[in-house]
């Protein structure tokens, strides 16, 4: 967390802060316009039958030895001993989660079914939930979507999407820390002259932009544009540490992500969750231990992140939990038996997880059969409904607009957000 | 060859149509057409409304496509001259070296071999143990070796099917000392070699390179490499057909892929494919040793395993090298490759409207005896490539940045700067470089290049722009060795107004951007005045050239 006098300085400099910074007793109600995302992505396919899908209440799919069912504060999931922090996370925060169950993601290939969950597309261009909410923020950040980590899709809003690098390496790029990362010595310009040669730059892509040539116009623009939050950036945030150390748990590494939310640089942020080690969720092979592991980290490591929103302030003046949903979800489901390896494959539908600001807590909206298929649902209830609507990747994606402000329907017509958890 | 053009790019395209009267943006907007005598013929695309380049610009990017460097200044003064020179001066660039490394950056950013790390146990190999410094130039061999494969033929007047058919490879040095290969030709640097372990003849399907970016599993059976196969040679995506699981009938998946409708249709075309990659089974697929070497005596594994005979959508193969060289004949071939290069070169994927003209290369190449430089001669003669600015609704890319090997490969080749640290070359790294910031394809999360600018690019290039200038300054005017580098004729004593000033000015803008322009060269005396007012005259040049690597006619080709 920042020490509080710089966090001071930098609202003073504000430039394009998102919200107000007013006084705790004086926070005003979050709007879903003002509501902040942090997208965890847990890549390879987590197995939804170890929480989210019980599959006790099956009676005809594979129990997982040790587990039984547990239901706290309108949320029912599946508990085990060796996975504590499952149950402890649940219980602390049903008041403020919600499951998303059933999703329908119709591949079986990771590439595929990430573009499928992100962006509800799965051929062409498009841009992703994350890159859309930031996109639409309003008061321009300067960082609107911030990948910390994970896939990362973007269409018309790619000027929208910033990415940290793997390392963080934007930081020593905006505080010119990157020129002592050479083999030959370099030194940079001195202050006012790089200001002049930015303003001589900007300039050259203003005057770019003035063609009647739509897509140097639109691009030369959007570069200009690029350039002014460049220059803004460093100038509100230059000593920013955005670096990032993938080697460390996801509680550490997305500590760049959760200070830029708190500035209201950010919109959105995202960041990948690969499990225990970092070793990814596709078990193909020995699912029941991997799963396990994965899922007590994952879990943990939620409870600390939660810890940390609920510490910082928010731009709006309440906590930062207030602000954030956290999205927790992962590409692609689990075959809800064992394969010849004891591992699970790939399975079409999956679950999502929604925790924090503007979340109403306790629901679970869908569900699965015996069969460990996604069940219909009524959208405007929450409840499995055989004639209702099945559940795609785009009614997430809509459910996710819905919450940040954003009209669905400009970018996933015909298809209705889950109200229930709106 | 037109229908198969149609089914390729129709396949990738899932954009509905504009109203009548409007035309799609590369950005995938609707917009109206521009009302023009020639659009009136039913061009969809606006094309008819696109002026080409002018020849100094279009040799500019024609340079940097090809070699990855501007055109030097009596290239330019050459066609400056006399603009058809354009394609005298191409020809002879077709047979620069430098095509090589091109090639294997543009065929990379589809093939997406080259990855900062690949998913085997790195300390079995004693060389990477001993020097983990060695590990990033050995990751970027591995990755690179299909490509360099790729290139050699395309650069050696081989047929475009030897891809598939030669028993060769090419490695370096440090692969060859860690596998099964032996050098062909000697000498330094990736060289022609051939593998020691019994793996048949199939070019790049027998590569470690490529196998060690799409690896298998004891479930996967080789099927993620025989879709990986479908996909980069035929340009068929197997893995892009939704399917549902409701729908099976069986609940294991073995079952389900013999057995179920929903499964079938892509699994009987997979397996067969996949039968005969079982030569490349792993015990251990994160073993370097284990996966580095082929297992003749595991051939007979797929079949085995897959219960299917070796295939080709349906057409019998005895193995894998019968595998590769009917792809090599299938018709699907040459035009997926050219389609791979149109990606590269337009800044912009195929559509359904560029079937003619994709046709047209294919017949060229065809004609050329497939030899791949024919294909990029014919792609750059076409309106597409050459597009350079276009009036409302007009839809081709006509802002295309520099790849970032282009940005690293021009920069260094004009000012003698290339960006490495600790042996990464940080613009073609993203483990602590800037590939993917400045919108490079890392082949696993990042698989298509950034087309539209943000702020993570911006600070590459200026970044870089200020890295590179200062050195060139450092090294040219303060060492006072101007004379045949960038500041050429640029004197630290001359001031805007003197005529060696202007034309030195003049000269550098000249040679970095391929264009004259008085009012913008007024705008560099200005900032070299007002800079060197503060902090003088070696400072005003490091801002001058700065600014123009910034430039959007630089950063753009």
């Amino acid at each position: 967390m920042l020490a509080p006098s710089r966090r001071a300085l930098l609202r003073l400099a504000g430039a394009g802060a998102v919200g107000l910074a007013l006084p705790h007793r004086a926070r005003a109600a979050i709007t879903p316009a003002q509501r902040r995302f942090l997208f965890v992505f847990c890549e390879g396919g987590w197995d939804q039958t170890r929480v989210f899908h019980p599959p006790q209440d099956s009676g005809t799919l594979q129990v997982e030895p040790g587990a039984s069912v547990v239901e706290s504060g309108g949320l029912r999931f599946v508990d085990h001993a060796g996975r504590p922090a499952v149950r402890r996370f649940l219980e602390a925060n049903a008041p403020r989660a919600s499951f998303l169950h059933g999703i329908e993601v119709p591949s079986i290939a990771h590439a595929r079914c990430q573009k499928l969950v992100t962006t509800g597309a799965a051929e062409g261009v498009a841009d992703d939930w994350a890159a859309i909410l930031g996109g639409e923020a309003q008061g321009a950040p300067l960082l609107p979507t911030l990948v910390a980590s994970g896939p990362s899709t973007t269409d018309r809003h790619t000027s929208r999407v910033v990415r940290l690098g793997e390392t963080g390496q934007l930081s020593g790029l905006l505080s010119g820390e990157a020129f002592a990362r050479s083999d030959r010595p370099v030194q940079g310009l001195p202050t006012a002259v790089e200001a002049a040669v930015d303003a001589h730059v900007q300039a050259r892509f203003a005057a770019a932009a003035q063609v009647s040539d739509p897509v140097w116009s639109e691009r030369a623009r959007e570069a200009e544009g690029a350039l002014q939050d460049l220059a803004d950036l460093r100038a509100a945030a230059g000593d920013l540490d955005l670096s990032i150390d993938p080697s460390v748990q996801v509680p550490d590494q997305v500590q760049p992500v959760l200070d830029a939310l708190e500035l209201g640089l950010s919109r959105v942020g995202c960041i990948r969750h690969m499990g225990l080690n970092h070793m990814g969720w596709d078990t193909h092979a020995d699912n029941t231990a991997l799963q396990t592991a994965h899922y007590e980290t994952l879990f943990t490591d939620l409870e600390i992140i939660l810890a940390d929103l609920d510490a910082r302030p928010g731009p709006a003046g309440g906590r930062l939990s207030d602000e954030v949903t956290v999205v927790v979800f992962s590409e692609m489901g689990r075959t809800p038996r064992d394969n010849a390896t004891s591992g699970r494959d790939h399975w079409t539908f999956t679950s999502a997880m929604l925790v924090g600001g503007g979340i109403p807590g306790g629901r679970m909206a869908g569900g699965y059969d015996d069969l460990g298929l996604g069940r219909g649902v009524d959208l405007a209830t929450g409840m499995p409904d055989d004639a209702g609507v099945g559940l795609t990747s785009r009614h997430f994606g809509a459910t996710l607009l819905a919450l940040g402000g954003v009209d669905p329907a400009a970018y996933v017509p015909g298809v209705d957000p889950v109200s229930w958890l709106v | 060859m037109r229908t198969l053009l149609a089914v390729l790019l129709a396949a990738g395209c899932g954009e509905a149509p504009c109203p009548e009267g409007e035309g799609r943006t590369a950005e995938g907007v609707c917009l109206p057409l521009a009302t023009d005598e020639h659009a009136g013929d039913g061009d969809p695309t606006g094309v008819s409304t696109v002026e080409p380049l002018a020849a100094p610009r279009l040799a500019r990017r024609m340079s940097l496509d090809i070699r990855g460097v501007l055109p030097t200044a009596s290239e330019l003064a050459e066609v400056e001259a006399d603009p058809s020179a354009v394609e005298r001066l191409r020809s002879g660039w077709l047979s620069d070296p430098r095509l090589e490394a091109r090639l294997v950056h543009l065929f990379g950013a589809v093939w997406h071999t080259r990855v900062d790390r690949f998913d085997i146990n790195y300390f079995e190999y004693d060389t990477l143990r001993d020097d983990p410094t060695v590990e990033h130039a050995f990751d970027r061999a591995v990755g690179e070796e299909p490509l360099r494969l790729m290139a050699w033929v395309a650069t050696t007047d081989r047929p475009w099917q030897e891809i598939l058919t030669t028993d060769r490879t090419r490695l370096p040095p440090l692969l060859l000392d860690l596998w099964p290969a032996e050098s062909v030709s000697g000498g330094g640097g990736w060289q022609e070699a051939r593998y020691t372990d019994g793996r048949p003849a199939a070019g790049v399907l027998a590569t470690n390179g490529l196998w060690w970016r799409y690896p298998t599993s004891a479930s996967n059976k080789n099927r993620t490499r025989a879709a990986a196969a479908a996909r980069l040679l035929v340009c068929v995506d197997l893995l892009d057909r939704e399917i549902t699981v409701d729908r099976l009938g069986a609940t294991d998946s073995e079952d389900a892929v013999r057995t179920s409708p929903e499964c079938i249709g892509c699994h009987s075309v997979l397996d067969p494919m996949a039968s005969t990659m079982s030569g490349f089974n792993p015990d251990n697929p994160h073993s370097g040793p284990e996966t580095h070497r082929y297992h003749p005596e595991r051939e007979h594994e797929g079949p085995t395993e897959l219960g299917v005979s070796p295939a080709w959508f349906g057409t019998p193969v005895e193995d894998l090298g019968g595998l590769a060289s009917t792809i090599a004949d299938d018709p699907r071939f040459l035009p997926c490759t050219v389609s791979q290069l149109a990606r590269g070169l337009w800044g912009r994927s195929p559509r359904p409207s560029d079937e003619a003209q994709l046709a047209a290369v294919v017949d060229a190449l065809e004609a050329g005896g497939a030899r791949l430089p024919v294909a990029l001669a014919a792609l750059m003669d076409g309106p597409t490539y050459r597009a350079g600015s276009q009036g409302a609704g007009g839809q081709e890319v006509t802002a295309r940045w520099l790849w970032p090997d282009q940005l690293s490969t021009a920069v260094e080749a004009a000012t003698g700067f290339r960006w490495s640290w600790l042996g990464f070359e940080l613009l073609d790294d993203d483990t602590i470089g800037y590939r993917v910031l400045m919108g490079g394809v890392e082949g696993v999360a990042t698989t298509a290049p950034q087309d539209r600018p943000g702020l993570a690019m911006a600070a590459v290039w200026k970044r870089v722009a200020e890295a590179a200038a200062d050195h060139a300054v450092a090294t040219e005017l303060e060492a006072g060795r101007a004379g045949a580098g960038l500041l050429a004729g640029v004197s630290l004593s001359d001031v805007p107004g003197d005529p060696s000033f202007d034309d030195a000015l003049s000269d550098l803008r000249w040679r970095l951007l391929a264009e004259r322009d008085p009012e913008a060269e007024a705008a560099l005396a200005e900032l070299w005045s007002a800079v060197s007012a503060q902090a003088g005259p070696a400072v005003a040049w490091r801002a001058v050239v700065a600014a123009l690597l910034r430039d959007p006619r630089f950063v753009t080709r």
